[in-house]
C-alpha cells in the first residue's frame, strides 16, 4: 500500500498483517510515515496505490465503528463543554451502533450512566459520556468549553472519546506527548486494560523504552518504507537515540 | 497489502439494518417486507443522525452568538448601503427585493465559510466521519441548520427593509416567509456543498463566493421575482410558476449535493 501527500510519497509499498488483540508499535523519525500509516488504517486518508483489508473487508467498506484513531487533531470542538463534546459522539455512535445491532453486530453504547466499566464482550471498553469524563479525570471540568483546556487535559478528553467507542482496534498517534507524568500512568493502566481486554492495538510513538515492554511487535518506518519490523524488545536498539524524546 | 484482523470474525456490521420479517407466507413476499423494513430502518436512523447533526450544529452557532450576529449586522449594512448609494426612492423601492435576496446571498457565504472553519478547526468533522456518520446525514444536518438560521436572519430583515425602502407587504408577512424559507433551502444545500470545497483549499473564503453565486443565479432570480410579487400584489397570478422554479431547484440541488457530499467529505 503506497500514499501520496502532494508530490511527495509519504507511505511506499508497506505491506503487513496485524494480528487481532496484538500491540504493534510503530517508531521512526518525525516524517518517516508513522502518523500517515496510522491515519490510513483509521479510514481517515485513502490510500493512493494497493490494497488495505480491515477485519477482512476493503478499505472502503472497513466497519469504522470497530476502529478508533488517537490523533494530534483531537477532533473537539472548542466553543462545546467537554461533556457536549462527548455527548455528540455518543448519540450519533450510538445510532450507529443500533444499525449494527440490527445486523448482528456486537456491542451497543451503555444506556445507563455507568462509572466507565470496560464492557462484557471481547474488546469493548464501552461506556457513556460521564463514564469516560470520569475516567481521565475530567468529570470536574465537564461543563467548561474546550478552548479553556490545556493541551494535556484535550488529550485526555481525547482518550475519553476512544474509550467510550471502545474499538477492536485502536491507533494511537503520540499517545504520551503532552500528559503529565500522572496522565502518562494513566496511558500504561490503559494498556494494560486493553491488552486483558482483546483489543487490537497500534501505537505510533518516540518513547520507545517505555512502550516497547507493553508491546509484542516493533515496525520501524523509514522514509514512507517499513525498515525493519520484529519483536518490541529489539525496538529501542533499532532506532537512533536522538529519535526519542 | 496491508491487513488488520481479518481472521473472519463474525461479529462484522455488515448486515443491512434488516431485523427480519418472520414468517412471511411466501419466500419473495418476506424478502420484500424485510427490504421494506430495512428501508423504513435506515431512512429512520438517517433522519434521527441527521437530528443530532442539526443540534449541533445550533448549539454551535448558540454558544457562539457573535458569530452569528456578525452576519445579520452584515447583512443589514448591506441594505443600509444600497440605501445610500440609491437616491431615487421609487427606484429603491422597486429593487428592494433584489437588495434584499443579495444582503441574504453575500452574509451566507459568511456563515457557510465560518461553518466549515470551525468543523477543520481540529479536524472535529474528521472525528465525526471516522464514528462512523453516513455522509447524507451530516449534508442534510448542516443544510437544514444553515437553512434555519438564514430564515431567522432573513426574517430580521424584513423590518429593515420595509423602513430603510419604505415598502408595504400588499400579499402579507405569512407568504413572504414562505418564499423566504424556499429561498433559504436554495442557498443552504449548495452553500454547504461548496463551502466544504473551499474548506479544503488555500484562501477557500475568496473561493467559496466564485463557486456559489453562479450557480445561485436561477434561485436569485426566483427568489426576487416572488420576493417582488408578494411585496407589489400579483395581479397575473405569476407567483406559482416562481415559487415553482424555486421548489424545482431545491429538489435537484439538494438531491445532487446529497449525492456528491459524500465524496467531498472523505478526505
Amino acid at each position: 500500500m503506497s500514499r501520496r501527500q502532494g508530490r511527495r510519497w509519504t507511505l511506499i509499498g508497506v505491506g503487513l498483517r496485524i494480528e487481532p488483540s496484538s500491540f504493534t508499535m510503530v517508531i521512526g523519525a518525525n516524517g518517516s510515515g508513522k502518523t500517515t500509516l496510522l491515519r490510513v488504517l483509521a479510514g481517515a486518508w485513502t490510500p493512493t496505490r494497493g490494497e488495505v483489508r480491515l477485519f477482512g473487508r476493503t478499505w472502503q467498506e472497513a466497519p469504522l465503528e470497530r476502529i478508533a484513531l488517537l490523533s494530534h487533531a483531537d477532533h473537539h470542538y472548542d466553543d462545546l463543554s467537554a461533556a457536549e463534546n462527548l455527548d455528540i459522539h455518543w448519540k450519533l455512535m450510538r445510532e450507529e451502533r443500533r444499525a449494527g445491532a440490527a445486523g448482528g453486530a456486537s456491542g451497543s453504547v451503555s444506556g445507563s450512566a455507568g462509572n466507565g466499566s470496560p464492557g462484557g464482550e471481547r474488546g469493548r471498553l464501552t461506556m457513556t459520556a460521564e463514564g469516560a469524563l470520569a475516567r481521565v479525570g475530567l468529570w470536574k471540568r465537564r461543563d467548561d468549553p474546550v478552548r479553556t483546556f490545556s493541551a494535556g487535559m484535550r488529550k485526555r478528553l481525547s482518550f475519553a472519546r476512544v474509550m467510550m467507542k471502545g474499538p477492536e482496534l485502536l491507533l494511537l498517534d503520540e499517545p504520551y506527548s503532552q500528559l503529565d507524568p500522572q496522565g502518562a500512568a494513566f496511558v500504561d493502566g490503559l494498556f494494560k486494560e486493553l491488552r486483558e481486554s482483546g483489543v487490537t492495538v497500534m501505537v505510533a510513538t518516540h518513547q520507545v523504552d517505555r512502550v516497547a515492554p507493553m508491546c509484542d511487535r516493533a515496525i520501524l518506518m523509514d522514509e514512507g518504507r517499513i525498515g525493519w519490523e520484529g519483536p518490541s524488545a529489539e525496538g529501542p536498539s533499532r532506532i537512533h537515540p536522538g529519535m526519542q524524546e | 497489502m496491508t491487513a488488520v484482523g481479518d481472521n473472519g470474525g463474525t461479529s462484522g456490521t455488515g448486515g443491512t439494518g434488516g431485523t427480519g420479517a418472520g414468517g412471511g407466507t411466501g419466500a419473495g413476499r418476506g424478502t420484500a417486507e424485510r427490504r421494506g423494513e430495512g428501508l423504513a430502518e435506515a431512512l429512520s436512523r438517517l433522519a434521527v443522525t441527521t437530528g443530532w447533526i442539526f443540534l449541533k450544529d445550533l448549539r454551535l452557532a448558540w454558544r457562539s452568538p457573535g458569530r452569528l450576529s456578525a452576519v445579520a449586522m452584515f447583512a443589514v449594512l448591506i441594505l443600509l448601503m444600497f440605501s445610500f448609494a440609491v437616491s431615487d426612492t421609487s427606484r429603491l423601492k422597486t429593487e428592494a427585493p433584489g437588495y434584499y435576496w443579495l444582503a441574504i446571498l453575500l452574509s451566507s457565504t459568511l456563515y457557510l465559510s465560518d461553518t466549515w472553519r470551525i468543523e477543520m478547526q481540529n479536524r472535529a468533522m474528521e472525528g465525526i466521519r471516522l464514528l462512523p456518520v453516513p455522509p447524507a446525514a451530516v449534508f442534510f444536518g448542516k443544510s437544514l441548520a444553515t437553512m434555519l438560521l438564514l430564515t431567522g436572519m432573513g426574517i430580521l430583515l424584513i423590518p429593515v427593509m420595509v423602513g430603510l425602502y419604505d415598502i408595504s407587504v400588499r400579499m402579507g408577512t405569512a407568504l413572504l416567509i414562505g418564499v423566504l424559507i424556499l429561498g433559504a433551502a436554495g442557498l443552504s444545500a449548495p452553500g454547504i456543498l461548496y463551502g466544504l470545497l473551499s474548506a479544503r483549499v488555500r484562501s477557500g473564503e475568496v473561493l467559496l463566493p466564485l463557486l456559489l453565486f453562479p450557480l445561485e443565479v436561477p434561485a436569485l432570480l426566483a427568489c426576487t421575482r416572488a420576493t417582488t410579487l408578494v411585496l407589489t400584489g400579483d395581479p397575473m397570478d405569476q407567483l406559482p410558476a416562481w415559487l415553482s422554479l424555486l421548489t424545482a431547484f431545491n429538489l435537484i440541488f439538494w438531491s445532487l449535493c446529497a449525492l456528491l457530499f459524500g465524496r467531498l467529505l472523505e478526505e
